[in-house]
């Protein structure tokens, strides 16, 4: 997958190319030739474990209003796609208000959470795709414009919610939880015993 | 006379995967190889799929790794084995939403796709729930009920509600609802196209994974031809062994005509071949006047099948 300058690693596990630690590079992977030791440049050597610890209460805080997000962007484009195909019912409409339930509940909890400074740009861009998705809310108020395919605010609509998701991708660290996916619980979860994970 | 010509091709597979994911209480019984296959409906100058895989890029690449997915081609690649290109297909019946069956319908620009209205209804609800009811929304991927909107506004998305006969000739849709998802569609082929068919194929969608799953046995209670649920529902296993059942019955209880797409041994069944990818080409029945794309020297003629 893409991995975005907005992803963030504590370094306790290799990440990929170039992963943006706070602008400092972290290295690939642990260096095969030092049998296990991390590279000489790694931004491993100079942080701090007090960091760590805090990054790791950041994403755990965080969870919970990336999963919202998720699904909200499952539930708006739902809407739509239902709307589309005429399969809209009267408990559907019931949606709308969830995801305004989930992205107000989002909101508060995004505000509560600080986190340390490391954190800092992927917390705000959390913040940017909230504010999208409520944005994508506020208009599908009237449904009815957009039961037209060649409508332009479905147009806008589609392609705020396109963004949206790659905004969510860029923000994904599955390692850590925030996963586009939800396996966490499945039985298909297991890992095989020749698995990379 | 024989309408279609229907094949199983692999597109990646996971080396070593539970079986007790593939088999109800299949619990310290090892692994076994999992192919990732889709299958191919080709008639006279037309052709359909049913499933799309996934695509290996981006997200799809991370969850491929995560399941060990091995030797993944593309369906411009798999397709092209048995004369197709993606561009060919010009319909595709979705079983269920997961990203491996759902995942990669941009491959196909030219389709139009099948999927259960309430597959869809019930995934949308089910992201309303609160955070301690996720394990019910294992395996969807928001990204690709997203890109269902871009199907619907070009006009290629068909919601299904409930069984749909003769959608093309001699072609069914079935539903299992509350079984591996929500609404599981399987496709029965009626291949000499008469409503009474002496000659129906069911292709099964997850509902089947494994030839067990139809066939399966138990020590304890000495029995060894009963119907086993599969080892991955969202639903009841109930349901599971009802539309197994009803499969069964719409060919006539004959086994081998239930088509298991995740089966590794669909080669003891169907003549089968492995491609230049090394990946598995199984042929499970021929049109009329189509040639075999399989007997080959070195490939299997399926006769081996018990």
């Amino acid at each position: 997958m893409s991995m975005s300058n907005t992803q963030i690693y504590p370094a306790s596990q290799a990440k990929p190319k170039g992963a943006d630690f706070g602008g400092k590079l972290r290295c690939e992977s642990i260096n095969p030739a030092g049998e296990g030791m991390h590279e000489a440049s790694c931004v491993t050597w100079s942080s701090k474990p007090a960091e760590f610890d805090a990054i790791a209460a950041y994403l755990s805080a965080i969870r919970p209003v990336y999963d919202a997000a998720k699904n909200c962007i499952g539930q708006l484009s739902g809407i739509l796609l239902l709307l589309q195909t005429a399969s809209l019912e009267r408990r559907n409409e019931l949606i709308g208000a969830s995801v305004a339930q989930q992205l107000s509940r989002s909101e508060d909890l995004w505000r509560a959470i600080q986190g340390p400074h490391i954190v800092q740009k992927h917390r705000a861009k959390i913040g940017q795709l909230l504010g999208l998705l409520r944005k994508v809310l506020t208009r599908l108020d009237r449904l009815e414009s957009f039961v037209d395919r060649s409508s332009p605010d479905l147009e806008t609509v589609v392609n705020a919610l396109f963004t949206a998701h790659r905004t969510l991708l860029e923000l994904s660290d599955p390692d850590r939880g925030l996963s586009p996916i939800d396996f966490t619980a499945a039985c298909c979860n297991c890992r095989s015993i020749s698995g990379k994970v | 006379m024989s309408l279609y010509s229907i094949y199983v091709l692999e597109y990646g597979y996971v080396p070593e995967y539970h079986k007790s994911g593939l088999i109800y209480g299949a619990h310290n019984e090892g692994y076994v190889k999992l192919p990732y296959c889709y299958a191919v409906i080709k008639g006279d100058g037309w052709a359909a799929m049913v499933d799309v895989g996934y695509n290996d890029a981006d997200y799809g690449k991370y969850l491929g790794d995560l399941f060990n997915v091995k030797n993944w081609h593309s369906p411009r690649d798999v397709l092209a084995e048995i004369g197709l290109t993606p561009e060919d297909i010009t319909a595709v019946f979705v079983t269920h939403a997961h990203f491996d069956h759902f995942g990669n319908v941009e491959a196909f620009p030219n389709a139009t796709f099948y999927i259960q209205k309430k597959e869809l209804q019930d995934w949308i609800w089910a992201m309303s729930l609160p955070d301690r009811m996720r394990w019910i929304l294992h395996g969807i991927d928001s990204a690709d009920i997203l890109r269902g909107v871009q199907l619907a506004r070009d006009k290629r998305l068909v919601v299904v509600d409930g069984p749909m006969e003769n959608v093309f000739p001699g072609i069914d849709l079935h539903v299992a609802y509350d079984t591996h998802t929500f609404a599981c569609m399987w496709v029965t082929v009626r291949n000499d196209g008469r409503p009474d068919s002496n000659d129906s194929w069911v292709l099964a969608g997850d509902l089947v994974y494994q030839f067990e799953n139809l066939k399966g046995s138990s020590e304890q209670l000495k029995i060894d031809d009963m119907y086993l649920p599969v080892g991955l529902a969202t639903g009841s296993q109930i349901n599971l062994i009802m539309a197994s059942e009803t499969m069964m019955s719409q060919v006539g209880y004959e086994m081998r005509r239930v088509i298991p797409v995740h089966e590794e041994r669909l080669n003891t069944a169907f003549p089968s071949r492995m491609n230049g990818l090394d990946l598995r080409i199984s042929e499970i029945c021929l049109a009329s006047g189509a040639a075999s794309l399989v007997e080959i020297e070195g490939g299997s003629s399926g006769k081996s099948f018990q």
